[in-house]
């Protein structure tokens, strides 16, 4: 079998004859980007080849300029490995966590029904009819008031009991759930590392995020996240729909790639604090409705075409035996409720943990991703839509657009005459990420340098121009036949082209970036617009703009007035920030039984808001498209 | 500058008012209404290469169509007496499956404004809705959108339905995650990237 070596690391892989190079990038851990999900159109996976032959054609010029071709540059996607292959990877970085904690209701009472009793029944006693389970009953009622239903009790803890109760003596300490006994432990005083725990998860199209929680106290005890593995599948919610529907195999491969995400991930969690899965007594999941049929094992396609409808909205409660997860023997796991086939548990989640359900006031909730969910409260009343703004703000789409990691440009600023870039960990800066691009066209539209249709504009055509802004133009705004583009970084390290900047060696915007972001921005901002007609308010009568995710939780809010992501009208300093709103309605649900009734609520209330094939949309879109010109 | 060249500069820039000022004031001195039509139509090309160059945006397109629109609403009547019609028919729609018509409507406009007819089906339209429009029109292009990839299939079934049914109509698609390779896969005729070149690809299929 044909052996891959990655450059630098070293790493070296047997694979079976005919794997996909971008599979085994993966496998080798490397967190390689597939923005079309392996179709050979995006270029975002591109490696280069140190040894081995690859031949250049077969599609990778579709992406690859005839220079990289020849330099070794190739489509992972695109090769199915025969022979040894020596792979430069060097130029993919690892990403930096971004995990959101804030916001997480640390102070939420903790009232989940699940409690550790301990019991000492009698013994058996001949001429008695009562069974070692009537015994536990009897024992708990008295001593504990608890009612326990025999009907509910675990397989496995039915094998175990009689042998258990009397190895000790009639002793032992359960926990259970309500009336539903989750597990059957050795009597002995509650050690902390005994106490149950709960698990609560945010599955993004991206990036999944876990915590892991003390019942009894309700504080989280560990974080950790990870690029969802389902990515190789396809970066968009439509691509892993595509991939599912193919036949049961994929939609099984799809489903246990994440489940074995996150089974990985609670041992992270576990090994972290020092704590036993056996101890974990609930799961609490959100996602958007595809990554929670997927999750599931449910064949997502109805969602993909109109009228666009799930296989289920309320929330879905199983054992958690059924996901192949090791927790307690009567562990369940709880996926959240959602709106309608884009709008999903997430928003729930994030509607619930914001507390917006529940608000007289005027507030808007945005979470800005690949699609971008919007929930508005207003009079009493929840309305929410999704658009489709495309992944620009998480880099893909964007010429070199990328991930918010290390050296990724994530700030940009035009004050004083001068434009001041800031990356991630303050790393030379090798592409741009969300917050970077939103930024950059803010300060190209400050400095005059784009105007309000989006078009760069050259030193000459400039109207209104300081002479510092114009030097600036003349410095950094270039053109080459493939377009105009604007120069953010020079001296950056070995990054390989993008399309539509010709420069090595440095990183830019280009003019399709430009429209790439309107595209994007515009269709947040007319989905935002839909949702206050539809309401019937106006921009200024938010009391409040709650932003969630990673995206909406680091941009500049001047940034995202300047250029119409929110709508005008909109005031900076109602704008806030609310972090990954989604795991901390999680974590609210697994702590607290009104939430999760308050999800289902929000789930049979919710008024959606359909945007595809709207007029009212496609009129605002074309309106939002461009950019607001500044008073 | 001549009134001609002041409608094609009025169109470009989506100036309507002027462009409608202009085409109802040279009706009026009996200008041939076959040459301000060409005027109309070379703006609108210009935008069409403008927008493809990069140069402009969707937006500018639209306001850029709807001054076309606008002057040809009173241009018609008058090109109907004089006999002069669009040469070319050409049946769009998004396909089954798909509410998404931005980018149908986009490629719609801009094919009007290269004065073909256009026989806009709406969206989510069956693959036999295209045979019958088809066959009633006699159009000689069926163009179809498509945003989601989940939705392409019906793209296929399209193109084997109209097959099946005996036309010889050309086929052509687009949007976002269809591919020149899709096209050739599913036995369309053509592939367009975006509007602009969807109009250059028609050009290319009715003189073919």
């Amino acid at each position: 079998m044909p052996v891959v070596r990655f450059y630098p690391t070293s790493q070296a892989l047997t694979v079976p004859h005919g794997m996909r190079l971008l599979d085994v990038c993966y496998d080798a851990g490397v967190e390689i980007t597939a923005s079309c999900g392996g179709g050979g159109t995006c270029g975002k996976c591109r490696i280069k080849i140190l040894e081995g032959d690859v031949p250049s054609g077969g599609g990778h010029d579709g992406a690859l300029s005839k220079e990289e071709l020849a330099e070794g540059w190739r489509l992972s996607c695109l090769i199915h490995v025969e022979s040894d292959l020596t792979v430069d990877v060097s130029h993919i970085v690892k990403r930096r966590d971004q995990i959101l904690t804030d916001l997480i209701p640390f102070d939420l009472v903790p009232d989940h029904g699940i409690y550790t009793v301990n019991a000492h029944l009698p013994e058996p006693e001949l001429g008695k009819t009562l069974s070692d389970v009537e015994r536990l009953q009897e024992t708990l009622a008295a001593t504990s008031a608890v009612t326990l239903n025999a009907g509910l009790i675990p397989y496995a803890i039915l094998q175990s009991l009689p042998q258990h109760l009397r190895q000790s003596n009639g002793a032992c300490r359960i926990v259970a759930e309500e009336n539903r006994i989750l597990t059957l432990l050795p009597a002995q005083d509650g050690d902390d590392e005994n106490k149950p725990l709960g698990v609560a998860v945010d599955i993004g199209t991206t990036t999944v995020a876990a915590m892991l929680i003390d019942l009894e106290s309700g504080h989280p005890l560990a974080v950790c996240s990870r690029v969802n593995p389902q990515t190789r599948m396809g970066d968009d919610v439509i691509s892993r729909i595509a991939y599912a529907r193919k036949g049961t195999s994929e939609l099984k491969k799809i489903q246990s790639v994440i489940l074995d995400a996150l089974d990985a991930m609670v041992i992270e969690l576990c090994e972290s604090s020092g704590r036993q899965r056996e101890n974990i007594a609930r799961f609490t999941l959100a996602g958007n409705t595809t990554m929670q049929h997927l999750l599931l094992g449910i064949d997502p396609t109805p969602i993909a075409q109109a009228p666009y409808v799930p296989a289920v909205r309320d929330h879905v409660v199983l054992q958690s035996g059924h996901l192949q997860w090791q927790a307690m023997p009567g562990a369940v796991a709880e996926v959240l409720p959602a709106i309608s086939g884009y709008v999903g548990g997430d928003i729930v989640a994030g509607i619930v943990a914001t507390g917006i359900d529940r608000t007289d006031r005027n507030c808007l909730l945005v979470d800005i991703g690949t699609n971008g969910e919007i929930a508005l409260a207003s009079g009493g009343v929840l309305y929410a839509c999704s658009t489709a703004a495309g992944p620009a703000f998480e880099g893909a789409r964007i010429g070199q657009g990328m991930r918010a990691s290390t050296g990724a440009i994530s700030s940009v600023k035009w004050a004083d005459d001068q434009l001041t870039i800031g990356t991630v960990d303050h790393a030379p800066a090798r592409g741009i990420c969300g917050t970077g691009l939103l930024d950059a066209v803010a300060a190209l539209l400050h400095a005059g340098l784009l105007d309000e249709t989006g078009r760069m504009l050259l030193a000459d055509e400039m109207e209104v121009e300081s002479d510092a802004a114009h030097s600036m133009a003349v410095l950094r705004m270039r053109e080459a036949t493939e377009g105009r583009y604007f120069v953010l970084a020079e001296d950056s390290p070995d990054f390989p082209d993008s399309p539509g900047c010709s420069e090595q060696g440095i990183v830019c915007l280009t003019q399709q970036d430009v429209r790439e972001f309107q595209l994007a921005k515009g269709a947040i901002a007319a989905g935002i617009l839909v949702l206050l007609e539809e309401a019937g308010i106006e921009p200024e009568d938010l009391d409040e703009v709650l932003l969630a995710g990673a995206f909406g939780n680091y941009l500049r809010g001047a940034s995202a007035l300047a250029t119409g992501l929110l709508p005008p009208g909109v005031s900076l300093e109602k704008i806030r920030p609310v972090g990954n709103s989604a795991l901390a309605g999680a974590c609210a649900a697994l702590l607290n039984r009104p939430v999760r009734q308050r999800a289902r609520d929000v789930m049979r209330k919710a008024r959606y808001v359909e945007l595809s094939g709207s007029m009212a949309f496609q009129m605002a879109f074309a309106e939002t498209m461009e950019f607001p010109v500044p008073e | 500058m001549s009134e001609l060249a002041e409608l094609t500069e009025s169109i470009k820039n989506g100036k309507r008012k002027i462009a409608v000022k202009i085409v109802t004031e040279e009706l009026e001195k009996n200008t041939d209404a076959g040459e301000l039509l060409a005027a109309l139509v070379e703006g609108m090309d210009i935008v069409g290469q403008r927008f493809k160059n990069n140069e402009i945006f969707v937006p500018e397109v639209l306001i850029a169509a709807r001054a076309m629109k606008e002057s040809m609403t009173i241009l018609e009547p008058i090109l109907v007496t004089a006999g002069i019609k669009p040469e070319h028919k050409v049946v769009i729609g998004t396909v089954k499956g798909d509410l998404h018509d931005i980018g149908k409507n986009l490629v719609a406009m801009m094919l009007k404004g290269a004065n073909f007819e256009v026989i806009d089906l709406g969206s989510d339209v069956a693959p036999d809705a295209f045979v019958k429009a088809a066959q009633e029109s006699g159009a000689e292009i069926v163009a179809m959108s498509a945003l989601l990839t989940t939705t392409m299939p019906s793209m296929r079934e399209t193109v084997e339905a109209l097959k099946a049914a005996g036309l010889s109509t050309k086929t052509m698609i687009g949007g976002a995650p269809v591919t020149r390779q899709y096209a050739e896969e599913i036995g369309a005729t053509g592939f367009a990237a975006d509007a602009a070149t969807a109009v250059d690809m028609v050009r290319d299929l009715v003189s073919a």
